[in-house]
């Protein structure tokens, strides 16, 4: 079997923030327990001239030279949050990064687990050999829609990432034959409108759970391996509705291997899975680009990881899916995604009053399903000047009957 | 198993997953919540409570119940 992995990788957390704790103060809510119990500092948000389209374009371009462009033979985008029903958002983003014409593109939905649906799909025409030496871009972009004072307000946010997938991976190599997978019907957060985004947290938390131990424990199976599972992951990356969520996550997969106190549970915690949540923190939920999200973080955060280090991946869709899946790190990945400064692109987005926040999101949704739109590029002072003028950054600059026309900045 | 004994089990992982606080301080009348669990804490307690009494009740039928008698009532449907 050839080698399969991520060669280069990077993750974009728009240009706006929000301040949880502040948000919290304004709907009258505990601060301390949106931080210190759900893990979330901060929420991305992305000004009116910004998309799903904008952000995986601009999470791909950095990672992209002009030979990748050519050796790209497929491109797969997972969102939930396409603006268009029949043409994806693959097809604009393809003609926005200028790459070769004899790619196959197209865009794949499962809520939050598009991203490794995407990512998958990539991996197994790499391993087949029917790629040909060619490599897969693969880009998850999705962000929230707007809840003005609902009780999930504090769990929203979004993000986008991009992986280069090739058969000479610098960043993680995946373990191709380990993988457990466990399905479901389920309705638990869905999108039935353009506009809505609903659903029940508590069931979602349970059905993640479900999904979690149905699909580590086909991973358990699948390996034919007596697996220890404090010692056989060096790390653990979680799908992060919000960063807390990691940390239940981690309690059920500890005690399903050996019962322990809340105690050692944290210490376990603290060591393999913390270091995955440097972004999810700052940008809230990950959506599709979480398992991504946290393989950044886990190498720009710690210093200890080494090549042959095995990373536990677990993906969570809602509706619903549980993925269960492995790699092992390479020798360049640290030096690959710090190359991207991501930390850097995320201490330049400028932070948001909850007045301004408000104001954005009622100006955005003002644009669904509109056959006409110019994007107001001069709310927050003139934000466009300061962050994307001149930066090269795609920005949604008109709908025209339904057209949607980007440009560079 | 009983009822009684089912909700022995429920309180013993309620003082294993939250901080200070003692069995006989559990009302059974009563939602985790009032004892200071969060969400997070709560699916916990069920999820080791199961797993002590070797059923495993699919976790979505378990968002609407509202305190800790009704949970053994949910549990004792799988004993």
């Amino acid at each position: 079997m050839r080698r399969v992995g991520i060669e280069k990788i990077n993750f974009y957390g728009t240009s706006l923030f929000l301040d949880q704790r502040k948000l919290a103060v304004a709907r009258g809510k505990d601060p301390d327990m949106v931080v210190n119990d759900f893990l979330i500092e901060s929420r991305s948000l992305n000004p009116p001239y910004e998309d799903t389209i904008t952000m995986g374009a601009n999470a791909a371009k950095p990672i992209l030279e002009d030979e990748d462009k050519d050796a790209i033979g497929m491109l797969i985008v997972g969102t939930e949050g396409s603006p268009d029903f029949g043409k994806p958002i693959s097809t604009n983003i393809h003609g926005a990064l200028g790459l070769n014409p004899n790619v196959r593109n197209y865009e794949v939905k499962h809520a939050c687990y598009c991203g490794v649906a995407a990512l998958d799909t990539a991996v197994n025409w790499i391993a087949s050999g029917l790629n040909k030496g060619r490599k897969a871009l693969v880009i998850s972009s999705d962000f929230s829609r707007k809840h003005l004072n609902l009780k999930e307000e504090f769990v929203l946010g979004g993000a986008a990432a991009a992986l280069l997938v090739s058969e000479k991976p610098k960043v993680v190599e995946y373990e191709i034959e380990k993988k457990g997978t466990w399905t479901t019907n389920v309705y638990d957060t869905f999108r039935p409108s353009a506009i809505h985004e609903v659903g029940n947290n508590e069931v979602s938390l349970y059905s993640y759970l479900d999904a979690l131990e149905g699909s580590y424990t086909h991973y358990v199976r699948n390996t034919g391996e007596e697996i220890d599972f404090d010692n056989y992951f060096k790390y653990n990356i979680y799908h992060t509705p919000f960063a807390g969520m990691a940390f239940q996550a981690h309690r059920t997969l500890c005690n399903l291997w050996r019962r322990r106190s809340k105690q050692e549970i944290k210490e376990s915690f603290n060591r393999k899975v913390y270091p995955t949540l440097r972004y999810s923190r700052k940008v809230g939920s990950t959506y599709g680009a979480s398992n991504f999200a946290g393989l950044c973080s886990l190498l720009v955060e710690n210093d200890d990881v080494k090549a042959g280090d095995r990373v536990g991946f677990f993906a969570y869709g809602s509706g619903a899916i549980g993925e269960y899946y492995s790699g092992v790190i390479c020798d360049e990945a640290k030096e690959t995604v710090e190359a991207m400064h991501i930390d850097d692109a995320l201490q330049r987005r400028r932070e948001v009053t909850v007045d301004e926040y408000e104001m954005i999101e009622n100006i955005r949704e003002s644009y669904i399903e509109k056959p006409d739109v110019k994007p107001d590029f001069s709310i927050l002072n003139n934000w466009y000047k300061e962050f994307y003028q001149g930066k090269g950054l795609l920005v949604l600059k008109e709908i025209k009957n339904f057209y949607r026309i980007y440009e560079w900045s | 198993m009983t009822k009684e004994e089912v909700i022995q089990i429920i309180k013993k992982n309620i003082v294993e997953n939250l901080d200070d606080i003692s069995e006989e301080e559990i009302d059974p009348k009563k939602s985790m919540r009032d004892y200071g669990a969060n969400s997070l804490d709560m699916i916990e307690v069920v999820s080791s409570s199961m797993r002590e009494m070797n059923i495993k009740v699919p976790r979505s039928e378990l968002s609407d119940i509202n305190n800790i008698d009704e949970l053994a009532d949910k549990f004792m449907e799988y004993v």
